[in-house]
């Protein structure tokens, strides 16, 4: 073999590929995106059950507002923008998140923020960039006060403990009361059997 | 063989009286109140029809005429602690506290830890924490 054939194959072996590099689509698995689809989730959780669970408990209609807001700021405060809680807060379930793409066109305007909490229909596979579009978008509006939010999450936090204190003491009283039931129980129960079976002695043991 | 009017077998006479609380159990009253009076006369030195009368009596709400009953079997045989105890319990449901409690505790007290013992025992206990 000549040398100019060796050079030949050696020039046809090699194979340079031309394609750009183009940044890696992964998806977000981060531990703040994780941590707020999680919270958001939670939120969506406790509030769907106290809704249902609102007419049937003392306050619950009202608790279930004050997680309203607090969901709404606390995924308004997750989702890295500072929109406030739009809609006057507490308990407004309005559109969003649901059926129609946050954020309308995805233009990032501060005034389509959703006004309604994420539920447990809400679709969280969706790209991240749904939320970020929403959420992320500059701020452009009135009220748009991050301390309000706060403010109103606190508030909400607050409202809610107190309820809570509130019914660990009634749930403590209703406890008592059963005990207290249960022990007359027993004790009646005791009286009445050991009636019965002085009767049975006694018509086992005529004389 | 239980001494009465005629000898009666034992076993009888409790089946009598069995048939009488199956009638109060029944919500027949009237028919328990036959067998046990019948009982009571036919053996006329047993306390145990009378307190079966007496319970009877109880059981619908006339506790004074339960009371009188267990009287009366109490004066028929007066070591008979479930005749006693009855008296107490009459008593006690007659509001009558402190009258009810010493006769339960002397009911309590004529014997160890028979079933009559037992039933006062439980009546006083009722007693210390309001049940009753």
């Amino acid at each position: 073999m000549t040398d100019s054939n060796v050079q030949q194959v050696r020039e046809s072996s090699l194979k340079l590929s031309t394609v750009a590099t183009s940044t890696r689509q992964t998806p977000k698995t981060d531990f703040g995106s994780v941590m707020r689809a999680g919270l958001l989730r939670a939120g969506g959780v406790a509030q769907d059950g106290l809704n249902v669970a609102a007419p049937f408990v003392p306050g619950g209609a009202i608790v279930s507002a004050a997680l309203a807001g607090a969901n709404t700021a606390a995924a308004n405060t997750l989702g890295g923008g500072v929109g406030g809680a739009v809609g006057g807060g507490y308990g407004v379930t309005t559109s969003a998140f649901q059926g129609s793409p946050v954020g309308t066109g995805g233009t990032g305007n501060a005034y389509s923020l959703p006004t309604r909490r994420p539920g447990l229909d809400t679709p969280l596979g969706s790209p991240a960039s749904n939320f970020q579009n929403g959420f992320g978008g500059p701020v452009a509006g009135a009220g748009a006060d991050p301390t309000d939010a706060f403010n109103q999450m606190m508030a909400a936090t607050r409202e809610m403990s107190e309820f809570q204190a509130s019914f660990n003491l009634q749930y403590l009283q209703l406890q008592e009361k059963i005990q207290m039931d249960t022990r007359q129980f027993t004790l009646i129960s005791n009286i009445m059997k050991t009636k019965h079976d002085a009767a049975k002695n006694a018509l086992g043991n005529v004389r | 063989m239980v001494d009465g009017l005629v000898e009666v077998p034992e076993e009888q006479v409790s089946l009598l009286l069995e048939a009488g609380y199956l009638y109060l159990e029944m919500q027949k009253p009237r028919e328990a109140e036959e067998v046990f009076e019948g009982v009571s006369a036919l053996v006329p030195a047993s306390e145990v029809p009378l307190i079966c009368l007496g319970n009877l009596f109880f059981s619908q709400g006339r506790y004074e005429r339960a009371l009188k009953f267990h009287r009366r079997a109490l004066q028929k045989n007066a070591g008979s602690a479930l005749a006693k105890a009855h008296v107490g319990e009459a008593l006690l449901f007659l509001g009558r506290r402190d009258e009810a409690k010493s006769t339960l505790q002397a009911a309590a007290g004529m014997e160890s830890d028979g079933p009559a013992a037992a039933f006062a025992n439980r009546l006083l206990d009722g007693m210390a924490a309001g049940v009753v």
